[in-house]
């Protein structure tokens, strides 16, 4: 039963589902819904946490050319 | 007890066979007579920087978005992937130990506590050494240490290339046993890949035994250490005769349109290019390497390079296929390139594949969403060409799509190879998948099972518990842990 306003409902295929209320016997987690809802939030809080800003420039175009030089006379670029 | 992986890039049964049987490479053989030994089957496209990415990561190139060396973007710029590029944790990332991590394809910028970033390093004087103080340690002791050696700077002198290539990998293994010597470790892994130069360019020559007969010395030493070695090789080799040039094929078949530009194109004629410029200006005295670092883009290509870049003559707009690496085809498609214009994906794919498999030299042509699954798919090739033993491909055009190999005697076969050798190592022989490396070396370090990753664990190890149960929630934790999450 829905706590008001501090759930919401989401959708999964039934066959998902049943793959995870077989892994909850046994556990901690007594439904489909707390076993997600931790999936989930440990998810989020990895993402959260690698949220990185811009790429740092580690090449000037001059080195960029000259990698790609040797790869040319390798013949992996033309 | 420690753990030892020797990388030897293109390392293949091929060579390592026939000199055991004429009583070359004593360490090879006691490790193929004693310990484990097995093909392990290279990535789909047997290319250095996805093959030994997923090597390290135990996932296929679908997963950890490394394909080629290079990367074409949305506005058809080639640019090099690196290290960060790798979207999947290698295993030395997921290990609780203290590794070294030396010359790996795919580690440059370094981004671990101690490496020494490959050849896609531009040079000793980048920062292609972690912790940077190391760098200078390194230059110190290890007197002629190089990165790699440019065989085209030697201009067909191969007797100085050769002399050069060998002192090279000599730094190289004093580089491996100084680190190993003076710094604290648990796991220790370096790539030596001298002996791909070296088979491109001499297969079949007394040169190969005698490179390889130096790592086998070195293997011999690391035997009789209280370690578990692997030897391990992103890819095999084969001999090769003919070259398969896609692009000009693709051109022929009016999948790829080129562009002339007629006034560089006039200059070439007339033999005014780069090349020729440079020899004038050198014999004048000019700084020309000075010039060339001053001057704006816009002047130097007033002159024609002796040979247009293929990327640069294509007509994007008018092309509906192009291809580069070791056989990936790709389709100027409206949803992935800036001027693309194939919609009907599908019913091209079909088309191409079947041409191509029409070549009685073409073995067999995937298709990229078959082959390359996981979080990085959209990014692979659209199909991906095999050929049969004896053919390579090469990436410009030519006078003819197939023609004899001149610039190199052999190329990138799928069988590399993995052998293992200790006291924890089971005797016998098994072929692999390179995804099963990573897998398999974390069973053997931690008792886990696969932790997030695609490959199989290959038992070959004595007496190791199986794994241990854990709460449930421990187990979501480590997959988690192990995945490599980017939005």
């Amino acid at each position: 039963m829905n706590e008001e306003n501090n759930v919401t409902t989401v959708s999964i295929p039934k066959a998902l589902a049943e793959k995870i209320k077989k892994r909850c016997e046994g556990t901690g987690f007594n439904s489909v819904s707390s076993y997600v809802t931790y999936v989930l939030r440990q998810v989020l809080s990895t993402v959260e946490s690698k949220e990185t800003t811009e790429t740092k420039e580690v090449f000037t175009e001059e080195q960029e050319e000259k990698v790609k030089q040797r790869l040319r006379s390798l013949g992996y670029l033309d | 007890m420690k753990t030892v992986i020797l990388g030897i890039d293109g390392a293949t049964f091929n060579i390592i066979n026939p000199l055991i049987e004429k009583g070359k490479l004593p360490n090879f053989k006691r490790i193929i007579d004693g310990g484990f030994s097995g093909i392990m089957k290279s990535t789909v496209s047997p290319e250095s920087p996805p093959a030994w990415t997923s090597l390290v990561t135990g996932v296929n190139p679908g997963e950890h978005g490394i394909y080629d060396f290079l990367k074409v973007t949305h506005e058809y710029q080639v640019k090099l992937n690196l290290s960060f590029d790798r979207k999947a944790k290698p295993f030395w990332e997921i290990l609780d130990l203290k590794s070294i991590i030396v010359n790996i394809p795919l580690t440059y910028p370094p981004d671990h506590e101690i490496m020494i970033g490959d050849m896609l390093s531009p040079g000793l004087g980048s920062d292609f050494v972690k912790p940077k103080e190391l760098k200078e340690e390194i230059l110190e002791n290890i007197k002629n240490y190089k990165i790699t050696v440019d065989w085209e700077l030697y201009q067909g002198k191969r007797e100085e290339f050769l002399i050069d290539l060998k002192k090279m990998i000599k730094a190289r293994i004093e580089l491996f046993e100084y680190l190993m010597k003076n710094k604290e470790w648990d796991l220790f892994f370096g790539v030596e890949v001298a002996t791909d130069r070296l088979q491109h360019l001499f297969w079949g020559e007394e040169e190969l035994t005698d490179v390889y007969s130096m790592l086998d010395e070195y293997i011999g030493k690391l035997m009789e250490r209280d370690i578990t070695l692997f030897i391990v090789s992103d890819h095999g080799f084969g001999e090769v005769k003919e070259v398969f040039y896609m692009n000009e094929w693709l051109k022929e078949n009016k999948y790829l349109v080129i562009k002339e530009n007629k006034r560089l194109s006039i200059l070439r004629r007339l033999g005014i290019n780069k090349e020729k410029v440079s020899i004038i200006l050198k014999k004048l005295r000019i700084d020309v390497e000075g010039l060339r670092m001053r001057l704006p883009e816009k002047i130097k290509n007033l002159i024609p390079a002796n040979k247009p870049s293929l990327f640069q003559s294509i007509n994007w707009k008018e092309s509906r296929v192009f291809f580069y690496g070791i056989g990936n085809v790709f389709i100027n498609r409206k949803s992935r390139f800036k001027l693309g214009s194939v919609e009907n994906v599908q019913d091209l794919k079909k088309e191409l594949k079947e041409k191509l498999l029409s070549l009685e030299f073409v073995k067999e042509v995937h298709d990229g969403k078959e082959v390359y699954q996981g979080s990085q798919e959209e990014f692979s090739p659209d199909l991906i060409v095999q050929l049969k033993e004896g053919y390579s491909f090469g990436q410009s055009l030519n006078k003819s799509w197939l023609d004899k190999a001149m610039d190199r005697k052999a190329d990138h076969l799928p069988e590399g190879i993995c052998l293992a050798y200790g006291k924890d190592i089971n005797s016998g022989k098994a072929e692999l998948e390179i995804i099963d490396f990573a897998p398999t070396l974390l069973y053997y370090l931690t008792n886990n099972l696969k932790m997030g990753m695609e490959g199989e664990v290959k038992r070959i190890f004595k007496n190791l518990e199986n794994k241990t149960t854990k709460k449930e929630e421990d187990k979501l934790k480590e997959a988690i842990r192990s995945i490599n999450l980017s939005v």
